[in-house]
C-alpha cells in the first residue's frame, strides 16, 4: 500500500544507524518504539510534549481550552460578578462610538460626586441600549475619579443567553431594588433607566417624549439609601434606530419585549443592526433636592409626586437641548 | 408540668426537660453519622461544653467513646414514636436535624419520606417531647433559580423552585413542617439554616461530581454565579446558632464571593460542551433516567440561572463569618482532587486568589466607599 510509504517524521540519522531488519529486505520506516509513533504521528507536538510531560495529563487538554476561553477573564470578579480584566478589551469599541461615531458631547460632569453614592436618572431610547454604554463610558473618561458607573439593567437584556454573563461581566447588574440598595450602600455610582422596557422600545414619532417612570422605585431607592438623584439626558439616541412599527407577532414567541421595524431592519439584514451615526449630546443636570426625609418611602404618593417632578426635569433638559440641537447628524 | 388539654379538658403530663444544673447540655444530631453531621459532632466534642447523642442507622465512625450512638431510621412509618420515645430517654436541649440527602436520588420516594417526611417526624416528636430547640438544616437551593432573582436573596424573599424539582421540594416541605412546629409550640425555639451547597476536597455531592467531571454539558450562552461553602463555615454556622438560643427563624449559611460556573470548570480541569439549553436539558434528563447522570434535568435551572443568597444576616444576628470564599473552596477542592499533571499553575492561581480576595474587599466592604467619599471630599475642598 501506497501510504504506509508516505515520509514519516523520522530523523534520517537514526533510521540509518538501525540494523536492518531480518529477512534481508529494506530496513522499515515503520516506527518501532510507542515514543516513535508518538513523534511521527505529532512531529513538533511530540517534543514539546517531551520537554512538557505534565502537558501530557487528560486534564491538560481541557485546561488549554478553558484558559484560551479565559484569556481576558480575572478571577477578581466583585460580588455581582464585574470583571474590569474582562470589560477592558470592549472600551475600544465603546471609545470608537463615543468619540468617532457618535462625537458625544459630554456636560455637567462636575455635577456627579467624586466619592460616595449617587443615583443617575437616565432617560432610554434607542432600540438597543447603546445610551447605557455611552453615558458610562463618558463618565470614566471624563469624570476627574474616573468613577465606574454600574447601570441596572432589564430583566429582558439580563435573562438572554449569551448576553447574560457579558453583562455580567461589563459590570451591569440586573434591575431589582435589592441591587441597588446593595451597589448604593457601599458607596457606588448606580444608573437606572426609570422608563424600562417602555422607554427603549419606543417608537420614533415618540421620540424625545419621556415615558410613564416606572412606579418610583428609582425615588424609593435613593430615600433608603440617601444617595443624591442626578438627571442625565441623552439626546442623539432616539434617531439611530429609527423604529417605525413593532411587530409583537413576531417578538412575542421569540421572547422579545419587542420587534421592531427600521427602514434598515429587517429588510436589510445584519446591516439593520448598524445604528445610524447621528450626533449624542450627554447632559448631566444638578443634583435635585428633595424635601423629604427616608421616612416618606412608604407613602406611594409622595414618591409619584417627586418621581414625576424627576421626569419633568429631565423632559425640561431635553427640550432645552433639542432646541439648540441643529442637524441631526451633525449638530450644527 | 402540667398543661390543659383544650379538647377533653384531660391533663396530660409532659416529661420534664432542659438543662438540669450541673449537667451539660445535650444535643442530639440527627444523621450524626453522615459527612455532614459526623464534622458536626467532632466540632463539638472539640469544645468539650456538650454532650452529643448520635440518632442514626449506623454509628458514626472513629468516634470517640463519650459519643453515644441511637439506632433512629426515619424512613420506618412510625419513625416519630420511636424517635419520641429516645428523646424521653435522652431529654437533649436541642436536636440538630442532619439526617437529609443532600443529592438528588433516583429513590425519589425514599429520598421524600427521609427529607420531608422525616422532619415532619423529627417536629412531631420534639413537639410531644417538649424539646425546647430544634435546628434544621436546609438548603439555599430552596430559592429556586430564576431569571428574576435579585443578585443577593435574603431570607424574605418567597421561595419559588421549580415544582417539578422534587429533590428542592423536599427542603421547601421540611421547612414548612418547621414553621407549622413554630405556629403550635410558640414557646421553642427553631432556626432553620439554609446552607449553600458544600464544596471541599472530601464532599462528593452530585454537586462535586458535576464539576469534577472532565466533560460537561453546558447551557450554551448560560454562566450562572454561584457559591460554595466549605462545610467547616457550614460547621462553625451550627455552632453559632447553638450558642444563641434566643435567635430564632431563618439564615441563609454562605460564603463572601462568587464565581462563573466556567470559572470553577477552569479550576477543575473539566470541558464544557455547549448545546442549546432546551437539548442540554433533555440531556441531563436522559443521563439521570439512563442512571449515569448526576441530577434530573430539571435540576440544570441551577447552572442557567441564578441562586445566590446574601449571609448579612447570619453575620448579623448569629455573628458568623465565613472563613474561606467561593475561590478558596474551589481552588482547595481543585488542588487536592485534580492538582496533578495540570497545565493550569495552582501556585499562580492561589496568589491570584489572595489578590482577588483584597480587590473584592477593597471593592464589596462599605467602609471603603466611605473612605473614598471622605477621600473624594477633601480633593474636592482643596
Amino acid at each position: 500500500m501506497s501510504a504506509r510509504r508516505t515520509p514519516l517524521a523520522k530523523p534520517l540519522a537514526t533510521a540509518r544507524e538501525e540494523p536492518p531488519a531480518s529477512g534481508g529486505f529494506a530496513p522499515s520506516l515503520l516506527p518501532k518504539t510507542e515514543d516513535d509513533l508518538r513523534h511521527a504521528l505529532l512531529g513538533e507536538a511530540a517534543r514539546f510534549l517531551d520537554s512538557h510531560p505534565e502537558w501530557k495529563s487528560p486534564r491538560a487538554a481541557a485546561d488549554l481550552w478553558n484558559l484560551f476561553r479565559h484569556r481576558s477573564r480575572s478571577l477578581a470578579l466583585d460580588d455581582f460578578g464585574y470583571d474590569e480584566a474582562a470589560a477592558k478589551p470592549w472600551h475600544e469599541l465603546y471609545d470608537f462610538l463615543y468619540t468617532v461615531w457618535w462625537r458625544v458631547t459630554l456636560s455637567g460632569v462636575e455635577n456627579i460626586p467624586t466619592g460616595g453614592p449617587a443615583l443617575l436618572v437616565v432617560n432610554h431610547s434607542g432600540v438597543l441600549p447603546w445610551d447605557g454604554a455611552m453615558v458610562k463610558r463618558g463618565i470614566m473618561r471624563e469624570h476627574p475619579a474616573r468613577r465606574d458607573a454600574r447601570m441596572l439593567i432589564l430583566d429582558m437584556f439580563t435573562t438572554l443567553p449569551f448576553l447574560q454573563p457579558w453583562l455580567r461581566h461589563q459590570g451591569e447588574v440586573r434591575a431589582c431594588p435589592e441591587n441597588g440598595e446593595r451597589l448604593l450602600n457601599r458607596g457606588e455610582l448606580v444608573g437606572v433607566f426609570p422608563e424600562g422596557v417602555k422607554g427603549v422600545g419606543k417608537l420614533f414619532r415618540d421620540r424625545y417624549r419621556l415615558a410613564r417612570f416606572g412606579r418610583g422605585g428609582f425615588v424609593r431607592l435613593a430615600l433608603r439609601t440617601g444617595a443624591p438623584i442626578i438627571p442625565v439626558t441623552v439626546v442623539g439616541a432616539e434617531e439611530i434606530y429609527p423604529n417605525l412599527f413593532r411587530m409583537d407577532v413576531i417578538g412575542r414567541p421569540l421572547g422579545l419585549p419587542y420587534f421592531p421595524i427600521t427602514p434598515f431592519f429587517p429588510a436589510l439584514g445584519p446591516i439593520g443592526f448598524l445604528p445610524l451615526p447621528t450626533k449624542w449630546w450627554i447632559d448631566v443636570g444638578k443634583p435635585i433636592p428633595f424635601k423629604h426625609g427616608p421616612d416618606v418611602a412608604d407613602r406611594p404618593m409622595i414618591v409619584n409626586e417627586f418621581a414625576d417632578h424627576v421626569r419633568s426635569t429631565l423632559q425640561t433638559m431635553i427640550d432645552s437641548r433639542l432646541s439648540r440641537r441643529g442637524n441631526l447628524f451633525t449638530g450644527e | 408540668m402540667a398543661r390543659r388539654n383544650a379538647g377533653g379538658g384531660r391533663v396530660v403530663r409532659f416529661p420534664r426537660t432542659g438543662a438540669e444544673p450541673g449537667r451539660k447540655a445535650r444535643i442530639v444530631v440527627t444523621g450524626g453519622a453522615g459527612f455532614f453531621g459526623a464534622r458536626l459532632v467532632r466540632a463539638l466534642l472539640l469544645r468539650g461544653d456538650r454532650e452529643v447523642v448520635v440518632f442514626d442507622l449506623v454509628p458514626p465512625a472513629d468516634m470517640p467513646a463519650d459519643v453515644r450512638h441511637r439506632f433512629l431510621d426515619l424512613n420506618l412509618p412510625f419513625a416519630d414514636g420511636s424517635l419520641y420515645k429516645l428523646l424521653l430517654e435522652e431529654r437533649p436541649d436541642a436536636i440538630v436535624h442532619l439526617a437529609q440527602l443532600r443529592s438528588p436520588s433516583h429513590q425519589a420516594t425514599y429520598a421524600h419520606e427521609l427529607n420531608s417526611i422525616g422532619a415532619l417526624h423529627v417536629f412531631a416528636a420534639a413537639g410531644e417531647a417538649k424539646v425546647p430547640r430544634v435546628i434544621l438544616g436546609s438548603t439555599s437551593l430552596v430559592y429556586g433559580a430564576r431569571g428574576d432573582n435579585a443578585n443577593f436573596l435574603t431570607e424574605d424573599h418567597p421561595l419559588r423552585p421549580d415544582p417539578r424539582d422534587r429533590f428542592v421540594r423536599d427542603f421547601v416541605e421540611a421547612e414548612s413542617h418547621a414553621r407549622e412546629h413554630v405556629r403550635r409550640h410558640p414557646e421553642t425555639s427553631v432556626q432553620i439554616l439554609r446552607f449553600v451547597p458544600l464544596l471541599s476536597p472530601e464532599v462528593r455531592d452530585y454537586r462535586a461530581k458535576l464539576f469534577a467531571s472532565p466533560v460537561a454539558w453546558t447551557l450554551m450562552g448560560y454562566d450562572p454565579l454561584v457559591q460554595a461553602l466549605h462545610p467547616d463555615d457550614a460547621v462553625d454556622a451550627i455552632l453559632r446558632a447553638l450558642d444563641r438560643p434566643g435567635v430564632n427563624g431563618v439564615f441563609n449559611v454562605a460564603p463572601e464571593g462568587v464565581l462563573p460556573l466556567s470559572t470553577i470548570r477552569l479550576l477543575f480541569g473539566s470541558i464544557g460542551v455547549p448545546v442549546p439549553h432546551p437539548l442540554a436539558y433533555a440531556l441531563y434528563e436522559a443521563a439521570w433516567l439512563a442512571g449515569v447522570g448526576v441530577m434530573p434535568g430539571i435540576h440544570a435551572h441551577y447552572l442557567r440561572y441564578l441562586c445566590v443568597v446574601s449571609n448579612e444576616r447570619a453575620r448579623n444576628a448569629l455573628g458568623f463569618s465565613p472563613k474561606r470564599t467561593t475561590l478558596d473552596c474551589a481552588l482547595e477542592t481543585a488542588r487536592a482532587r485534580f492538582g496533578e499533571g495540570r497545565v493550569v499553575d495552582f501556585d499562580l492561581l492561589t496568589d491570584t486568589a489572595r489578590a482577588a480576595d483584597f480587590a473584592y474587599e477593597r471593592r464589596v466592604h462599605p467602609w471603603h466607599g466611605h473612605r473614598r467619599a471622605a477621600r473624594g471630599e477633601k480633593e474636592a475642598a482643596s
